[in-house]
């Protein structure tokens, strides 16, 4: 096992590589499934059946069929409208999240843009409201691997509002920073990283201050579900 | 098929899939179940693979993004439950 890892590393990646291009494969044909048991209308069917009669609840799962897939494309139109926003601001490339992102216990994720496509490490990613989710770790042909900014481990310089602070990675897209307590922080202040062009890299959800010290706790998060992160745009730094 | 074979597939299978599609330290927790009752090698693969799917070394990341750290606490709870499984065993 150490010796396969071993080789892994020292070749750059000749194992990895086919095994994220494998999950980055499945993952798209889950989706592709996922979406024609959706269109399929067979659960909505299903629940119908025991309320209506046949006919009624044949044209109700159509409908209802009709409405979600409005819905979902509306949402992906609203993602990728959001990501149009950000495009204006450089040059870049919006892409899809392939994998979970709260499975990797080391804060990554993969998405379904590579070298190919013209990713390069070092990239930054974004989300459609322009928030700084992570850098671009790895590359491979069709596939990356993104490191998450707010990563388990991870300490980043940055500015809580125009106070300087060390904003520690807790990982699921939350941080926290170590203020002094003189300096006047509030909920809902953003948080810019200025290593990543001064871009915004979360907001201030809650601030835990304590009388006998002399800090007081910021807890950062992304001001987004990520677990609805759909889409992700990369742009150089 | 015995049990034995029957219930380490389908935990390989499971621990596979939940380390990929759900959680990696889920995966972990049924591998280490799985290590209290059978010296279960092929374990290490899914803890390997997971590795390599998701570790990212990064040099600004300190240990956790230094060391394949699955893959190591799968191989060292395979060895040290090794007593654990010989008096379960016998």
């Amino acid at each position: 096992m150490a010796a396969l890892l071993a080789i892994d590393i020292s070749t750059g990646g000749i194992l990895r590589a086919p095994l994220r291009a494998m999950l980055v494969r499945v993952s798209s044909g889950m989706n592709a499934i996922g979406i024609r048991i959706g269109e399929s209308g067979y659960f909505a069917s299903k629940r119908s059946l025991a309320r209506e009669n046949a006919r009624l609840e044949a044209e109700i799962a159509q409908l209802n069929e009709r409405d979600a897939a409005r819905d979902s494309l509306e949402r992906e139109n609203e993602m990728l409208r959001a990501l149009t926003r950000v495009v204006g601001s450089g040059a870049g490339i919006s892409a899809p999240v392939r994998s979970s992102l709260g499975a990797s216990p080391y804060g990554t994720f993969l998405v379904g843009v590579g070298r190919a496509e013209g990713v390069s490490e070092g990239n930054i990613v974004l989300t459609g409201a322009g928030f700084v989710v992570g850098t671009v770790a790895e590359v491979h042909e069709h596939t990356a691997a993104i490191a998450m900014l707010f990563a388990p481990g991870i300490t980043i310089e940055a500015l809580v509002g125009d106070i300087p602070a060390a904003v520690e990675g807790q990982g699921g897209g939350n941080a926290r920073a170590q203020i002094p307590r003189a300096a006047i922080v509030t909920e809902g202040m953003t948080v810019s990283a200025p290593g990543y062009g001064g871009r915004h890299i979360g907001v201030v959800g809650k601030i835990d201050s304590d009388a006998a010290r002399s800090e007081q706790t910021a807890y950062i998060s992304l001001p987004i579900n990520l677990s609805s992160l759909m889409f992700v745009y990369i742009a150089p730094l | 098929m015995s049990r034995e074979f029957a219930l380490r597939s389908c935990a390989f299978i499971v621990a596979l899939i939940c380390g990929v599609f759900f959680s990696a330290w889920l995966a972990l927790c049924i591998m280490i179940v799985l290590f209290i009752r059978y010296a279960a090698w092929e374990a290490l693969f899914v803890a390997l693979a997971l590795d390599l799917v998701w570790f990212v070394p990064l040099e600004s990341g300190g240990l956790l993004h230094t060391v394949p750290f699955i893959a190591v606490i799968a191989a060292a709870a395979l060895w040290l439950l090794e007593p654990v499984r010989a008096e379960i065993l016998h």
